[in-house]
């Protein structure tokens, strides 16, 4: 699915990734974890194409393709979709024909008709059950006075609208409270099939209880330093980072 | 009495007399505001921005403007609009080309609404229009005045609006003129106590674009909406001068002007709100909002405040920038291409306008005349 090479990439002056290596396999879910300033979120950035990263070595594959090359806009039609860690308010812009756009712009690419007005309607349907989105916040301009959980929710409506081949949730975590967390991985986990993968970034181990990944990794300092299965998770928990960065050093 | 005028000014008179005009009934005081004056130019405070002299040089042929209205009406055959301190203005009423008066009766209320279309379509057309409307006391109107301007023309337009008491008006302009068409649009709103009056410009394209609108409550209670968009790109200039004049306390004013200018093309804005000493209790809202699409692009925003009451809820504001890029990346994020992104961002920013409007027929025409031209995208599923 995804190959990630020597991954060097820096902001300004600091270089933040520094040589980071990471392979997903169709279907696999791999949870990223790591103290804050490790590359986590730099990492989801690089991947689905923030200008302000400057990416100064290594190589992605996506599906056979060079990520990096790529325009935000063609990954995301590629079929890679990135949970943001905070999402936008945009006033004005509708949830509906936002999404609209984007799945038609989706589907184009995948050599799909067009959806019609009703099928549109009753995909949108469909989809906000997954995560018990109010119909009406699909009517409401994107994300705009949504609550910290309903942003999240809408993320992962999103993404189920979507149908990506690669979903890297950022954080989708932070600021949920444990009835909204409940619903976001069930969500996912409703999305979950052999020809889908997730990468999992989260501070907390909390998020693992739900959405059970395949494998863990630690990153620190922008680099993969320990990988393990689902127990390494609750160790971190347990024990925190200290002790990654002492056998680090 | 000899009258001695400034050359250009004699130049504009003189042209004016190849056509048979309609008569101002203060036609001779409006002669004598005239000659005090000089042609506008950029050492005036009021043109500070906004160049005139291409106007100037054009070869104008004075005609009547081609109108159609809906329902149809009179053409009267004397003028009597309120002087106006401006040259262009002056200019209008010494040379009136057609005139329209609308009377609203008291308690007459119309769902329909009144729907001029003013045209110029011959190459050096020069056209001066005027209306008269007054609303009723109690009485309820929607207006439209749709200016369409073909090739290189000038139409220099006017408008007079009296409200009566409890009165009731949602006046759209629209403006859709060619690339290399000129034109001043000088309004004029009197509102008597508890009127309501609602005025969106809808400027949909134009080479060079001055407008004038001029609110004064007179009346207690009364409210005044003013809003407008433009969208101008190449080398199109749109300049609107506004006024809020609160004579009298307890009365509101909110006005919105939203632009997003493209390639080499100019805005000016500049709203001036006046809150006289006994206007206690005013309420007045300014906003001016700009997107800059390109480097070379210019706005000139300028919000004025002019409050002489020491009871009253004044804000004013004025923003001029760029996309918000976090929600460009977003809208990228899920596959939108860049261009259309920002097209959707266009068309929520000018939507935001649009739907000031309370006339359905009209929000319907211009977002459809927009979406057509790919300047917005058309809204809902």
């Amino acid at each position: 699915m995804i190959e990630i090479n020597d991954l060097k990439a820096s902001i300004g002056e600091k270089e933040i990734l520094r040589g980071l290596n990471l392979v997903v396999k169709p279907g696999e879910i791999h949870a990223i974890m790591g103290p804050n300033g490790s590359g986590k979120s730099t990492l989801a950035s690089v991947l689905a194409g923030r200008e302000e990263y400057e990416v100064t070595g290594g190589e992605v594959i996506f599906n056979g393709k060079n990520l990096l090359e790529m325009a935000p806009e063609e990954r995301a039609r590629e079929g890679l979709f990135l949970a943001f860690q905070y999402p936008v308010e945009i006033p004005g812009v509708s949830n509906m024909n936002f999404l609209k756009a984007a799945v038609g712009e989706v589907r184009k690419h995948r050599g799909q008709e067009a959806l019609s007005a009703k099928d549109f309607l009753a995909l949108v349907k469909e989809k906000s059950t997954l995560v018990e989105l109010d119909g009406q916040l699909a009517h409401r301009a994107v994300n705009e006075g949504f609550s910290g959980g309903e942003k999240k929710r809408n993320e992962v409506f999103q993404m189920a609208m979507l149908e990506p081949k690669l979903a890297i949730l950022d954080e989708t975590d932070s600021g949920l409270d444990i009835d909204a967390l409940r619903i976001v991985a069930q969500g996912v986990n409703a999305m979950r099939s052999p020809e889908r993968s997730f990468i999992v970034i989260t501070h907390y181990q909390r998020l693992l209880d739900y959405i059970v990944p395949d494998v863990v990794h630690v990153l620190y300092k922008g680099r993969i330093v320990k990988t393990g299965t689902k127990e390494l998770a609750l160790e971190l928990e347990e024990k925190g980072y200290d002790w990654i960065k002492e056998t680090v050093a | 009495m000899e009258r001695v005028l400034n050359h250009s000014i004699q130049k504009w008179l003189d042209a004016t007399l190849t056509y048979d005009t309609i008569k101002h009934q203060n036609h001779d005081a409006i002669e004598d505001a005239l000659s005090g004056m000089e042609f506008p130019n950029s050492k005036m405070e009021d043109w500070k921005y906004t160049r005139t002299q291409k106007l100037n040089q054009g070869q104008w042929i004075l005609q009547g403007s081609e109108v159609n209205s809906d329902p149809e009406f009179q053409a009267v055959s004397l003028v009597k609009t309120k002087i106006r301190p401006g040259f262009f203005g002056c200019l209008n009423q010494a040379a009136v080309t057609n005139a329209f008066s609308l009377d609203i009766a008291s308690n007459e209320s119309f769902d329909e609404p009144f729907h001029f279309v003013i045209k110029s379509i011959e190459d050096w057309a020069w056209t001066q229009p005027s209306f008269e409307l007054t609303v009723g006391e109690n009485a309820s109107a929607k207006v439209v005045l749709h200016f369409i301007g073909k090739l290189n023309g000038f139409c220099n337009a006017l408008l007079d609006v009296t409200m009566m008491e409890g009165s009731h008006l949602d006046l759209d302009i629209i403006q859709d003129n060619d690339d290399s068409f000129f034109q001043i649009l000088d309004i004029r709103v009197d509102e008597a106590s508890k009127s309501h009056c609602n005025v969106l410009t809808h400027t949909l394209n134009g080479g060079w674009t001055r407008n004038n609108l001029w609110m004064s409550l007179n009346g207690e209670h009364a409210h005044a909406a003013l809003s407008g968009f433009y969208l101008p790109q190449d080398g199109q200039l749109i300049d609107n001068h506004t006024v809020v004049d609160h004579r009298v306390p307890n009365c509101t004013s909110n006005e919105l002007y939203k632009g997003v200018l493209y390639d080499k093309s100019k805005g000016v804005f500049n709203g001036k709100v006046f809150v006289r000493k006994d206007a206690q209790k005013t309420e007045a809202y300014q906003s001016n909002k700009n997107i800059m699409m390109s480097d070379d692009a210019t706005m000139d925003s300028k919000p004025e405040l002019e409050i002489y009451a020491d009871d009253v809820r004044c804000s004013h504001g004025s923003t001029t920038g760029q996309f918000d890029e976090e929600a460009l990346f977003y809208l990228r994020a899920r596959g939108l291409s860049a261009l259309g992104a920002k097209q959707l961002l266009v068309s929520a920013y000018v939507n935001e306008v649009i739907n000031r409007s309370n006339n359905a027929e009209v929000v319907t025409f211009v977002k459809q005349e927009l979406s057509a031209r790919g300047r917005i995208i058309a809204d809902e599923v």
